[in-house]
């Protein structure tokens, strides 16, 4: 079977692809599950990540404090989306818009032009995985385990005092405040952390990949949000470790999923038409059996 | 403890839908008085609650608590004096995390919240013990989603975390009013149980006169944004619910001659 092969030849590198998506994921994963804030900001700050770290790193700042300054930048960019709603009390989804928009001039401003190579520099391969930077199984090694660093640091805090103030938030928010929480604070600092965890996965990817793009970012939410329901789907979200947990491993198994439907010939111009159909299934089989209950009630 | 002097709110102010909701309120509480409030529909009474804790900004008057002003604090702000359980038993709880992280929210109630982790033994023994004089048998679902547990159950919890730790002043609007009779009547118990033991500074909204006339020390009927009368001591122990139905030709619906 030559589907097959061409599949099996592309796991690796498509693990690879998966294991840096899982940040993005979880970026994503936070504004909708755990704030009850549906945040498009990822489509601005993962192509803004991309390009301060190599506009960084092409003005020749090393990598590592390159990505940090990219997490900060992802940190801004959300923080700025959460800090518009909670001013003027605009829809999420609008903040997020008129956010992801103005980052495209922005991104262009900080790379100076819409794309930067970055092959003449040392990326963060090459300071933490020295000689074997290139070696692919090595890539995933480190990648897989940063994530999943990220994902466990993610479920300690989401069990702390603070955790547990941010989660009542998007729970419930006349209960929040009745127990002395910020809204404003929580938000900020929430859709911040998003928007970090979102533009460490385009430094990250621009860094694997040796330039940025401007337009790397284009489909990257849906991406995410579908990684995050496939995960959900095979992990669950009952306890907070599953609902952390599934980010990660959706955006491994949705990038399998893609590249096997690669492999079958699909057009890869068509895949957007097709992950959207996805969300929307996925969406709309909860609301249909929703509404299926009330009828049977009625009945 | 709880002084409030000449608060006045309008809701829609300036529109063709302006309410008055509250028109010159002023109450004094002092350590240890539980006030019960009642009035008709639409009277301002939670209005009148909302503004004390914040949820409600008012356009004149000063509330103060302990001597300090608060009038101009965000809710979360005044957390740390003031508990509530709300009529809508879904309002006051999480429904989204567990019984114990609801408690541990609770149990921080206006502090800092740290980065420590919020459950240990010590914390669930502590809320094991708090949850079973309610005798719901909710100590032993700690680790449950709230959402699970019914309106009663949800309630209780509610009120549970509102006196976990005494608050300097506990808020209650209509807090039995969505439950069956049964459960009505075991979540009031229990807050009486509360109220006196603690010897906590409480004021309650009801719509039922029994509970008025049995419950606190002090009575407060309000009409149309005021205090229109107030009986306190001696002279709210010989209060019946016929006198106070005969006096203020009560005929509102809602009011409940139990
Ligand atoms: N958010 C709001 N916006 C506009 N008007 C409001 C708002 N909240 C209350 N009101 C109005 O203010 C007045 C007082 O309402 P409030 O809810 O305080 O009454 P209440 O005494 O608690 O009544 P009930 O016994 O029905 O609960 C009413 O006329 C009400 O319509
Ligand atoms: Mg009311």
């Amino acid at each position: 079977m030559e589907t097959l092969s061409v599949f099996w030849n592309l796991v690796p590198i498509t693990l690879l692809q998966g294991v840096i998506y899982g940040f993005v994921a979880l970026g994503i994963m936070v504004p909708f599950r755990m704030l009850s804030f549906p945040d498009l900001t990822a489509e601005g700050s993962f192509p803004l990540g991309g390009a301060v770290a190599a506009a960084a790193i092409a003005g020749g700042l090393d990598p590592i404090p390159a990505t940090a300054l990219a997490v900060s930048a992802g940190m801004l960019a959300g923080s700025t989306t959460a800090l518009i709603h909670l001013t003027l009390k605009l829809n999420t989804l609008l903040c997020g818009i008129i956010v992801l928009t103005m980052l495209f001039s922005i991104n262009i401003r900080v790379m100076g032009t819409p794309n930067t190579p970055l092959f003449a520099y040392d990326n963060m391969f090459h300071v933490l995985l020295g000689g074997a930077a290139r070696v692919l199984e090595a890539q995933i090694a480190l990648v897989a385990g940063l994530v999943l660093a990220t994902a466990g640091l993610l479920f300690a805090y989401l069990k702390t005092e603070a955790g547990l103030a941010l989660r009542a938030v998007g729970a419930n928010q006349m209960m929040a405040r009745a127990q002395g929480i910020s809204i404003w604070r929580q938000t900020v600092w929430g859709i911040a952390l998003a928007g970090g965890l979102c533009a460490l996965g385009g430094a990250i990817v621009a860094q694997n990949q040796s330039f940025a793009d401007v337009n790397m970012g284009f489909g990257v939410l849906l991406n995410g949000l579908a990684a995050v329901i496939v995960g959900e789907t095979l992990v669950g979200r009952a306890t907070i470790l599953r609902q952390v947990l599934a980010p990660v491993v959706g955006a491994v198994v949705y990038y399998q999923a893609i590249s096997f439907a690669l492999a079958l010939g699909l057009a890869p111009s068509d895949l957007k038409l097709l992950t959207g159909l996805f969300v929307l299934l996925m969406l709309a089989v909860p609301s249909i059996r929703g509404r299926r209950e009330t009828l049977r009630i009625r009945e | 403890m709880l002084a409030v002097e000449g608060l006045r709110k309008t809701f829609n102010a300036g529109t063709p839908n302006a309410r008055v909701a509250l028109d010159g309120v002023s109450l004094t509480l002092e350590e240890g008085d539980f006030a019960v409030v009642i009035g008709g529909n639409g009277a301002g009474k939670s209005t009148f609650l909302n503004a004390i804790a914040g949820e409600v900004g008012v356009d004149a008057g000063s509330i103060r608590i302990d001597g300090a002003d608060v009038t101009r604090l965000p809710t979360h702000r005044r957390a740390g004096a003031i508990a509530r359980v709300f009529q809508d038993p879904l309002a006051g709880t999480a429904g989204a995390m567990t019984i114990e992280e609801n408690l541990a929210l609770a149990l921080r109630r206006g502090s800092r919240a740290r980065l420590a982790f919020a459950l240990g033994e010590q914390r669930r023994e502590r809320f094991r013990v708090a949850l079973a004089g309610f005798g719901l048998g909710l100590e032993g679902r700690l680790g449950q989603k709230v959402e699970l547990l019914s309106g009663g159950q949800r309630q209780s919890l509610a009120l549970a975390m509102a006196i976990l730790v005494a608050p300097r002043i506990l808020l209650l609007d209509e807090h039995t009013a969505a439950l069956d009779p049964k459960t009505a009547a075991a979540v009031m118990a229990a807050t009486v149980n509360a109220v006196d033991s603690a010897r906590l500074t409480t004021l309650m909204v009801t719509h039922n006169m029994q509970h008025a006339i049995d419950y606190g020390n002090r009575l407060l009927m309000m009409a149309d944004g005021r205090i229109i009368f107030e009986a306190r001591g001696a002279e709210k122990r010989r209060l019946t619910v016929e006198a106070l139905v005969a006096r203020f030709h009560l005929t509102d619906d809602k009011m409940l001659l139990a």
